[in-house]
């Protein structure tokens, strides 16, 4: 029962004294991913400009730290990308699952604790937390629908496998949705596309194809232009805060009708 | 001995006059019989008659009667034409060679006749000669469609064509000419003939079979000694047959036969004078001695596994009171049938078993061939036997079959349990020293079992046993892993009867005969003999027989054709024979020439089981310095007048005497070469080393010069239990030897618990974990399983690797879920159910072409990205990714010919689900996990929804219980230990669960979907062209241990990982070896596995 209980109360990390705090800092981390994904289309834009595929590998690594927070290191050398493992960053201990899960993996605190040093990443992940218990559902809903189509509709939550309680760690949050939707990339997030994308050219040896270079780096901003603006899925004329369709742009409108921020 | 040249010559020459008759030169222009527009010049013998169509054709009406054309009688010919039945049913046929007539008894009584009519017998139905000589083969039309025969008479030979197929070839002894015509049967019959026409042609120069095999020049003698010692009741007609062939065949060849019935001439004396023993359909068994009693039963009725009956034939006065016994094989019907005034009991034929009917063929000796048709009332049947022109009522009631029971011992991760397993149908029970449990789900076969139980605290389990005689073995899966278990039934042995085998004595002078350099010849029964003599069953080629589930027509393979045996055959032949099971699959002993086409006894695809179906029909060995031949064929007495089997029969004679230049080839060795391993992973590397995973990090040297193993690393890993993390897959650089020594590992790193692609350096025996590059990493969550991890070379050098989804997709999400949420999810999709969560967690990884996981990626050796890759340039997506959709690709491998990759899916647990196999053709492929798996596409899924999908080219459910399917190399080799035509081409897969490792081939076909368990209101049948793997035969299969990878050697030889244990390591864990090993005189020391 108290196993139950701890998984039931707050298990996370980012604790929030105030509910209305907690609105506060989502608009603030909203604000901050904006500015992140401003700056990541800036550098994007820098890329497709660039003389020089060194250049436009360098703007794809300014790409990948807004994202996650942290550089790949695949300016100095080649082969692996760096990348914080699930322990590193992820917003639990571990400690509210069964014994022998901490045993295998510790129960020490994650190394990194603030969404600020986790990129756009980070920072949504922490919006839909803070929002979730949003007494104004229908706007906050709006935000969350918009921003999941950004960062992906992952939660975590857990489940027991061979006897033992478990982290399930960006477990689906959908599961009823229509097949389209698991079509698109929205399930698992726009912005994780231009992720691939930057990785993809500080991966490839261009061999000093400029011109292929170039095209691989507008392809990125237009995925970055994607995670701000959204799409028309459905072809009506307007992007909505749905499910596939509302990107940062619509988000942002939202969460000032949530009267979270100020724009 | 005469020349090598002189046997290819002749054996050449008589392969053709066999095979190739067909296609000499016409003699005379066709002549016209019948044209469609008069019966001038036929003549009506008996009652009924045959009528004028408009159509063309002329039909028989009534009988029994003959229509013949009586203007001209003729000797050797050709005839050609056509014919339609009005039902399946209609008899009719033609009669050939027969004098003017009006009595159309003297036509059956001295010529012959070809049968029309598909509903008899195998010794009566179409294209059989009436009585005599049984087809080889149906090969007819549905009726009210046209046939064609063409029927060849030359010399005494009579081969017919039905079709385009040969379906007879049979040598007659009566009159050398004679009229044609054709049977009007009865009053249903009603056979349409058209366009027939005639061509009389050269004459045949030979009036016998022996005639055809003489050999025109005289060569050094063959004496054979022809033993047929049966006890007298089994194949008579055979032995028989074969008698009269071989006595023949020593007037015009070089063979000189004796035959005896006498086992007491197998003494070192006696055989002295011989140089081949032909043991032809010999059961070895001695004589009844004068006043012994009565051995009878000399066959025991067994009890059938499916359904067991008392009948009782009604004859007048009398009551003949039997038992059938139908048992189910998992793939066909078998049965005996037995009764009071018979002695033995016979097989059934042609059974059909359903909810209403019985029916089935057996054959009654000297009676003929019985069809017993029997209905069901209630608990009761009632019916018929025909016989000949007899009826016969029959009734019967089903009997209770008897339980089995099996002392079993199951080996627990904690210690082994004795437990007792009583299958008794539904009252099926799994005792234990705590209290016993249900068995659920029983599938009792006569060779395999498999059910389902459980046991409160612990769970589900599924249990897939094989079953030789009493014993059974097998694996149970569930909680704590696969658990072995094995055991023996508690029936006590029968009694052997006195004096029915041979002594020691007399196979020790068969040994001895051998050891001169003799050979010994084997037919049929004579694998059905001496199942005391450890010796006789290795010089036959390990295994003796079994059972024989198949008595019809089915296609023999050649599989070697460069011997005088085989040389003549083509590439495969149609005969209608008694099939041999033996008890221990003779191939890896033996050089096989010959075995069945599985796909004629309806074996073809989804063999996932523990069968090894893998049946050969004769091969050739060495033994003891002497040579052996086997054919397993000659059930029937017609199949030794057959002129291509005595051909093959006649040249195994020569090949066992050693005067034909024959190689015997030779035979498999397994050993270890390192049990001090918990292998999970392993490579070989140009020069045969092996390196050697385990999952806890310790990595190993084999070194094949010094045949040592020297641990070269102990890499710090995350701990695998419960998450599968650990080190997973190791590579060996394919320029280790050209200065590139590097080894690649893919592991769970310890901290971040981020599974690594790395490579390192190898020096001074030690691998040197400071030299780490890191080429790849790919997430990982904290959460169980699926990993995969297997590495593997491109024939470019470039590096794939296979990725788990790491999910849990069958697990329910923490929040919950209404029933009228789920409700409202069935309506939306027309759901009748749902399976749970498919469309959840795994979408996030296996079909996310942003992440790495549930895919096989591909990159340079540097860890850059090749510009090949299927989705190389696309916006968005990862480029590494090669193929994806796929849960937990455990191992692959890459084609080192095409390319292509053949990937094995471990697939999830529920009872419906599947495991799969897949193959990349040319990358981008979407194998549509967690959408689809196996042929079970998930709620509302269809492939038109799942881009780029691939179905799996096999894939088997619980069946035979669980499941881990893995694949294995794909074996082309022609180093010295390579396996040869056998295995060549051939792509093996294993199953660490059932712990088998088989392998088969790929061809076109079709997948069809699981329409059984899918959930849809309206069930779609989906039918997509697919490579589908066929033929799928058993490599070997594992005791202790269970097959976890596996590799080609640069020499052919075969290298498995036998893992024991599960997070730990178990005591009989080790890397093991096959080799082909050649009958050099040096490698008669060594002495094959079995």
């Amino acid at each position: 029962m108290i196993q139950t209980i701890r998984i039931l109360c707050c298990t996370f990390i980012f604790t929030v004294p105030l509910f209305a705090h907690a609105q506060d800092q989502a608009g603030t981390y909203l604000l901050d991913i904006n500015d992140l994904l401003m700056q990541a289309s800036a550098a994007s834009q820098g890329a497709v400009d660039a003389t020089e595929i060194q250049e436009i590998k360098a703007q794809a690594e300014v790409v990948t730290e807004t994202i996650w927070g942290s550089p790949s290191g695949l300016l100095t050398q080649t082969g692996a990308a760096a990348t914080h493992g699930w322990k590193t960053r992820w917003q639990t201990d571990g400690t509210e699952f069964d014994e022998a899960h901490f045993e295998r993996h510790g129960s020490d605190p994650p190394l990194i604790a603030d969404p600020k040093e986790l990129g756009m990443m980070g920072r949504g992940r922490a919006v839909i937390k803070l929002l979730s218990n949003s007494e104004n559902e229908a706007h906050a809903d709006h935000v969350m629908a918009s921003l999941s189509n950004v960062i992906g509709w992952m939660r975590l939550s857990d489940g027991v496998t061979k006897g033992e309680r478990q982290p399930r760690i960006d477990l689906t949050h959908v599961w009823d949705a229509p097949s389209r939707f698991w079509n698109t990339s929205a399930d698992t997030g726009w912005l994780l596309e231009a992720y691939a994308q930057a990785l993809n050219i500080l991966k490839t040896d261009y061999k000093g194809n400029l011109a292929m270079a170039r095209e691989h780096a507008s392809a990125m901003a237009s995925l970055l232009e994607k995670c701000r603006t959204g799409q028309d899925e459905n072809g009506d004329g307007t992007v909505a805060p749905v499910m596939m369709e509302g990107g940062i742009d619509t988000a942002i409108q939202h969460a000032g009708y949530l009267g979270i921020i100020d724009r | 001995m005469k020349s090598i040249t002189t046997d290819i010559l002749r054996a050449t020459c008589i392969g053709l006059l066999i095979a190739l008759g067909n296609i000499l030169p016409a003699q005379a222009q066709w002549q016209t019989l019948f044209d469609g527009s008069t019966l001038e010049g036929w003549h009506q013998a008996g009652p009924g008659q045959f009528t004028l169509e408009a159509d063309g054709s002329m039909v028989s009406r009534g009988g029994m009667g003959l229509f013949y054309y009586k203007n001209e009688s003729f000797r050797d010919f050709e005839l050609e034409f056509e014919w339609m039945a009005n039902k399946y049913n209609a008899n009719s046929g033609v009669f050939v060679r027969f004098p003017e007539t009006d009595d159309p008894w003297v036509a059956v009584d001295e010529g012959y006749e070809i049968q029309i009519d598909d509903s008899r017998d195998p010794d009566h139905k179409t294209g059989s000669i009436f009585a005599i000589s049984k087809a080889f083969r149906s090969n007819a039309r549905p009726a009210g469609e046209w046939n064609d025969f063409r029927i060849r008479v030359t010399g005494q030979r009579y081969e017919v064509w039905h079709n385009g197929a040969k379906v007879n070839d049979f040598v007659g002894n009566r009159g050398r000419e004679g009229f044609v015509g054709f049977q009007n049967h009865d009053d249903g019959s009603h056979v349409a003939f058209k366009n027939v026409r005639i061509r009389p042609i050269e004459e045949g120069s030979y009036d016998s079979l022996a005639e055809m095999m003489a050999t025109s020049e005289t060569g050094e003698e063959i004496r054979v000694l022809m033993l047929t010692a049966t006890q007298g009741f089994r194949h008579g007609a055979a032995i028989e047959a074969q008698k009269e062939a071989m006595i023949a065949l020593s007037q015009t060849t070089e063979l000189r036969v004796d035959t005896t019935e006498d086992v007491n001439m197998l003494n070192p004396e006696s055989l002295a004078d011989y140089d081949v023993l032909f043991l032809a359909n010999s059961t070895l068994r001695l004589p009844r001695p004068e006043g012994a009693p009565s051995p009878e039963p000399v066959e025991e009725m067994s009890e059938g596994t499916l359904a067991n009956y008392d009948i009782t034939m009604m004859v007048p006065d009398n009551r003949i009171e039997g038992k059938v016994a139908i048992s189910e094989t998992s793939d066909s019907l078998t049965g005996m049938v037995k009764f009071n005034l018979f002695p033995n009991p016979a097989s059934l034929m042609d059974i059909r078993l359903d909810a209403d009917s019985l029916v089935f063929l057996w054959d009654t000796g000297g009676m003929g061939i019985g069809q017993m048709m029997l209905g069901f009332e209630g608990d009761s049947l009632r019916g018929m036997m025909v016989l000949g022109e007899m009826q016969i009522p029959v009734v019967g009631t089903e009997s209770e079959p008897p339980p089995v029971s099996y002392a079993v011992t199951v080996t627990t991760p904690q210690a082994p349990i004795d437990a007792r397993l009583t299958l008794e149908g539904s009252l099926s029970v799994f005792a234990f020293p705590e209290g016993e449990v249900p068995i659920y789900d029983l599938i009792l076969h006569e060779d395999s079992v498999r059910f389902h139980f459980n046991i409160p605290e612990f769970g589900d389990f599924y249990a897939a046993g094989i079953i030789e005689g009493d014993n059974i073995q097998g694996i149970i899966t569930g909680g704590f892993g696969a658990m072995p278990f094995s055991g023996s039934s508690s029936q006590e042995d029968e009694p052997e009867f006195e004096g029915e085998t041979l002594d020691p004595g007399h196979v020790d002078a068969i040994l001895a005969f051998l050891e001169q350099g003799k050979g010994v010849a084997v037919a049929h029964a004579g694998l059905d003999a001496l199942y005391h003599s450890e010796e006789y069953r290795e010089m036959v080629g390990g295994g003796l027989f079994d059972s024989h589930p198949w008595t019809h027509s089915v296609r023999v393979s050649i599989e070697n054709s460069d011997t005088p045996a085989t040389r003549h055959l083509g590439d495969d032949f149609w005969v209608h024979e008694e099939i041999y099971v033996l008890d221990v699959n003779p191939r890896w002993n033996s050089k096989v020439l010959l075995s069945l086409d599985t796909e004629t006894v309806e074996l073809t695809e989804s063999v996932a089981g523990p069968e090894r179906n893998d049946y050969p029909l004769s091969w050739i060995r060495t033994h003891n310095n002497g040579r052996v031949f086997v054919t397993a064929l000659g059930h029937f007495a017609d199949t030794w007048r057959t002129p291509a089997f005595l051909e093959h029969v006649v040249q195994g004679l020569r090949m066992a005497a050693g005067r034909t230049e024959t190689d015997f080839s030779g035979h498999r060795i397994k050993e270890v070469i390192a049990d001090n391993v918990w292998p999970d992973d392993i490579a070989v590397d140009e020069q045969g080393d092996v390196w050697i995973a385990e999952l806890r990090g310790k990595i190993y040297h084999y070194d094949a010069e010094t045949d040592e193993v020297t641990q070269i690393a102990h890499l710090p890993t995350a701990d695998p239990r419960n998450v599968e993390h650990g080190l997973l897959g190791i590579e060996v650089d394919p320029e280790f030897y050209e200065g590139s020594p590097y080894i690649y590992l893919y592991y769970t790193e310890l901290h971040t618990f981020t599974n690594t692609l790395s490579r390192f350096t190898y020096a001074d025996g030690t691998l040197d974990l400071e030299s780490e590059h890191v080429l790849l990493r790919v997430p990982t969550e904290p959460q169980c399983c699926h990993q995969a991890g297997d590495i593997e070379w491109a024939p470019d050098s470039t590096l794939y690797l296979s990725t788990g989804d790491t999910g849990m997709s069958e697990v329910r999400p923490g929040w919950k879920l209404s029933e009228e949420q789920l409700s409202a999810f069935m309506n939306t999709h027309a759901l009748k159910d749902y399976h749970w969560a498919r469309v959840v967690d795994s979408e996030r990884s296996a079909q996310n072409l942003q992440d790495l996981r549930g895919k096989i990626l591909r990159i340079n050796r540097d860890g850059t990205i090749p510009h090949d890759n299927p989705f190389f340039g696309e916006q968005g997506v990862r480029w590494e990714i090669y193929a994806y959709g796929l849960r937990n690709p455990y191992r692959f491998k890459v084609d080192p010919e095409t390319s292509a990759l053949y990937i094995g899916v471990v697939g999830p647990d529920a009872s419906f689900d599947y495991d799969e196999y897949n193959i990349s053709l040319s990358g981008g492929e979407n194998f549509g996990w967690p959408r689809t798996l196996g042929k079970l596409f998930y709620n509302e899924w269809t492939p038109e929804m799942i881009p780029d999908y691939v179905p799996p080219f096999w894939e088997y459910d619980y069946e035979h219980g669980g499941r881990s399917a893995t694949v294995g190399p794909i074996y082309r080799s022609n180093g010295q230990y390579a396996f040869g035509p056998a295995l060549n081409n051939q792509i093996f897969v294993f199953d660490w669960a059932r712990r088998w490792i088989k392998y088969g081939e790929l061809v076109d076909g079709t997948f069809e979907n699981d329409q059984e368990e899918d959930v849809r209101q309206n069930v779609p049948d989906i039918q997509i062209p697919a490579k589908r793997l066929v033929n799928i035969r058993t490599f070997d299969t594992l005791g202790n241990t269970a097959p976890i990878s596996m590799e080609i050697g640069p020499d052919g030889s075969i290298y498995v990982a036998e893992f024991d244990g599960f997070w730990d390591p178990g005591p009989n864990s080790k890397v093991t070896r096959y080799r082909w090993i050649q009958n050099t005189p040096a490698s008669q020391e060594d002495s094959p596995e079995n």
